[in-house]
């Protein structure tokens, strides 16, 4: 993992996730300290935002994000050069250790909730409400998956490699918490030491390591749940219905961070790459810095037309440099005038490949004529929200024709009937 | 570029915006176009070989004509798209396949010109039509050209010179020994036999008291030319159907790069390999009757299969191969799903057998594929897949 350097000025939005904004709690001119309360959550499903850094609240105005736009922010200046350095971050464990047994999900939903944790998942939630929804639902299987959710993210690689001991923590906590029956790790097999060495770490604990091929989209939850455990998941339902709790790997070190030492979440480890990035590599980023700060930083190889905040999948592309980081960035691609390619839509030739590879069995050309004839009530009987949206449609169609846009687009528009 | 050249930052409102996905793995429709013309090439070479320069007179004539009458058509429509022609070169170098190389020239032209014209440009182009064009373009030189297209006689080139002979005159073969052995003076280029195809459709002359399995013994005895044979191709035939090794490599080929699906061939082979145990033959006894006999994949002689190596003559025979593996896997006249993909290759099996077994037609792979493309919309209806968490539900289109 790289360093990266406390940048001049923060924008903390209060919207980091899929949900409403948070509450500001500060004033203008006030000196906050590193993780210190400065948003609210106000109303269900809205999220604490702490001070990424020690500073001084010089302003409060809007700023863009990946997914947002003119989102409520606060402007904080750094004052404190940020202590990215790991060795000073472990010598902060407080002394409060918890047991290895945490049996009541509330107070684990809580203290994730203080801390302002989301899923990291993809639409991003609350894990406060997600652990909560978990329990109310009497789920008894947990999934954590470690598969990159694309085949561009690297960070899970990175933490299993780093924190097997807050991972297993951590999954213990889940385990007694919601009286689980069994903890599934999802690993990615073609890195057979590092299964086998989580195999051995695990003998004796309820998680139980399945090794998985890491073919894109393995890692997503849909396809998880049916994989591992066989069960797929009914039409327009999520994982937690048919009684699986799944947990993207992040979630863990983020959790144990949490409870042990306080530490909200303020930063996130982004996968910085693509072809016009001269130093990529993995950094700890601060919620709040902005892209150009980034752009400074890992600086350029080739000049930039395209900046990717997410995946080369499902991520969202970042339409000015002064938006920042939130809570959602899990890597950032910079794309070159060459790798960025315009797709020149053809007639549909009717190869077949898109309703072959689609993991849900669509038929995004079917949906695609749904869009483009203006007449989404039809596409109910083609059940578009089976889709994961994981853009493979689109990959494989020789047309080149914006199937998976389309496909998101219906979902937008068609009320879940099923 | 060096080090220490330092890239600005991209302009305040030069970033692209737009929705995900930004990967794309495909590159557009060309490279499509581009493998059947390299599957298509070795089939091409291959009749180079076996045929010489006539193969590549026909070729000529046919992507010329092809390509002419594409580029006209996009041009009195003007409606250019950059890969049409890509796709009429594909359909100039698979209709020269399916022809035998002593055709005149008139046949290329009529019958290029008719599958570009009806077969490719005015359903719309690639993607909207239902019937191959290359079989378009065939049966209809079938249907006018019947004697040029399946000639009683077909040519191949002898030993010594291939690939450089004439294919001219020629000596007959009346019974066949192997290509390779038999006794012609040096001066002959050209060796003149009836392809095994001919003789599998044909009722098979035999007396009343024959049994099964000898009279199979006297076909693949006295009548067809030793099986190995009709692998390299030295049997005759069209310029793409007669080496059936050339077929199989330009099949792998499609396997591999995913546009022939295994459902299909699997289904195809299969469905044919048991159609033709099952399937009465013909028979023409010496008093002019016609009888049939059934099974005759089943029948041994003085302990052995020969009803097997009957069957494997109608695999190689003629153009199954070359209408299963480079002309049925076309993107655009076949089914959707691996699912549908089976079932094609079924009809294209059965159909194929059904016609020249017990109807006697020639060329009945052609006919197979058309009857098979027609039945598309039927098997994509049909075929849908299953959709993620729903059960005995299907989407409705």
């Amino acid at each position: 993992m790289l360093d990266f350097p406390s940048p001049a000025v923060l924008w903390v939005p209060m919207i980091q996730h899929d949900g409403p904004a948070g509450c500001m709690v500060v004033d203008v001119g006030r000196e906050v300290e590193r993780g210190e309360l400065i948003g609210e959550a106000a109303e269900a499903g809205s999220l604490n935002v702490h001070a990424p850094l020690t500073g001084r609240i010089a302003g409060i105005g809007h700023v863009d994000t990946a997914r947002a736009f003119d989102v409520p922010a606060i402007q904080l200046e750094p004052t404190e050069s940020k202590g990215v350095d790991e060795g000073a971050r472990e010598t902060r464990v407080s002394s409060s250790t918890l047991p290895d047994e945490l049996k009541d999900i509330e107070l684990l939903a809580d203290l994730a909730d203080g801390a302002g944790l989301t899923d990291f998942g993809l639409p991003t939630v609350g894990l406060g409400d997600k652990l909560r929804r978990a329990a109310s639902k009497g789920v008894r299987d947990i999934i954590i998956n470690t598969i990159p959710a694309e085949p561009t993210l690297l960070v899970t690689k990175l933490l299993l490699a780093k924190y097997l001991d807050d991972i297993i923590k951590a999954t213990q906590w889940l385990y007694s918490a919601l009286d689980a029956r069994r903890v599934w790790l999802a690993m990615d097999r073609s890195d057979a030491r590092q299964v086998t060495g989580y195999r051995s770490a695990t003998s004796g604990t309820p998680i139980r390591v399945v090794g998985l091929s890491n073919k894109y989209p393995q890692g997503s939850p849909t396809l998880l749940t049916k994989v591992v455990l066989g069960r797929e998941i009914p039409y327009g339902q999520s994982p937690i219905d048919v009684g699986v709790l799944v947990l993207e790997l992040e979630v863990l070190p983020a959790l144990v961070s949490a409870v042990r030492r306080n530490e909200p979440m303020v930063d996130r480890i982004v996968t910085v790459g693509g072809p016009a990035a001269k130093r990529p590599g993995n950094y700890r980023i601060c919620v709040g810095t902005r892209y150009a700060d980034i752009l400074g930083y890992v600086g350029l190889s080739h000049s930039v037309v395209r900046i990717i905040d997410g995946g080369l999948m499902k991520g969202a592309s970042v339409k000015s440099l002064d938006a920042v980081v939130t809570k959602q960035t899990s890597s950032i691609m910079l794309l070159d005038q060459d790798t960025d390619r315009i797709p020149n839509p053809g007639p549909c030739i009717h190869c077949g490949w898109c309703q072959e590879d689609c993991p849900a069995g669509l038929d995004p050309m079917a949906l695609l004529d749904v869009v483009e004839r203006g007449c989404p009530s039809e596409a109910k009987s083609l059940f578009p929200h089976a889709c994961i949206e994981c853009g493979l449609c689109s990959y494989v169609c020789p047309a080149e024709l914006p199937l998976t846009e389309a496909v998101v687009e219906i979902k937008q528009k068609v009320s879940l009937d099923v | 570029m060096s080090d220490n050249q330092v890239i600005p930052l991209p302009e305040p409102g030069s970033l692209r915006s737009g929705a995900s996905p930004y990967w794309r793995g495909v590159p557009g429709v060309v490279p499509i176009a581009a493998t059947f013309l390299l599957a298509a090439s070795i089939v091409i070479i291959s009749g180079l070989i076996l045929f010489g320069w006539n193969t590549l007179r026909v070729l000529a004539i046919s992507v010329a004509v092809a390509l002419l009458v594409e580029s006209t058509f996009s041009l009195l429509t003007r409606r250019t798209r950059s890969w049409s022609e890509a796709y009429a070169l594909l359909v100039g170098v698979l209709f020269a396949c399916t022809l035998p190389p002593t055709v005149n020239w008139h046949v290329p032209v009529v019958g290029a010109a008719f599958a570009i014209m009806l077969g490719q440009v005015l359903p719309g182009g690639v993607g909207n039509y239902i019937w191959h064009p290359v079989v378009l373009g065939r049966i209809a030189v079938q249907i006018l050209f019947h004697d040029q297209v399946t000639p009683k006689w077909s040519s191949v080139l002898a030993p010594g010179h291939l690939l450089w002979g004439n294919l001219d005159g020629g000596q007959e073969l009346s019974t066949l020994g192997s290509w390779g052995s038999y006794p012609v003076s040096q001066d002959v280029q050209t060796l003149l036999s009836v392809p095994p195809a001919e003789h599998l459709r044909l009722p098979i002359i035999t007396e009343s008291g024959v049994s099964n399995g000898e009279m199979i013994a006297g076909l693949v005895r006295d009548i067809l030319p030793p099986w190995p044979d009709t692998l390299f191709g030295v049997v005759g035939g069209g310029i793409g159907e007669a080496c059936v090794i050339a077929v199989i490599v330009a099949g792998l080929l499609l396997l591999w790069r995913g546009f022939l699906r295994w459902p299909m061939v699997v289904a195809a082979i299969v469905s044919a390999v048991v159609l033709t145990a099952m399937l009465p033959v013909r028979i023409l006894l010496a008093d002019g009757t016609m009888a049939t006999r059934w099974f005759p994949g089943l029948a041994g002689w003085e302990g052995l299969p020969v009803g097997l190596v009957y069957v494997c003559y109608h695999l190689t025979a003629g153009e199954f191969l070359l209408v299963l593996l480079l002309l049925a896997p076309d993107p655009s006249s076949s089914p959707l799903t691996s699912r549908g993909h089976a079932w094609f290759g079924f009809i294209i099996g059965v159909v194929t057998i059904m016609l020249r077994v017990l109807m006697g037609m020639p060329a009945s792979g052609y006919w197979a594929l058309i009857i098979a493309n027609t039945m598309v919309g039927v098997i994509n209806r049909t075929t849908k897949r299953r959709i993620f968490g729903t059960w005995r539900v299907k989407p409705v289109y």
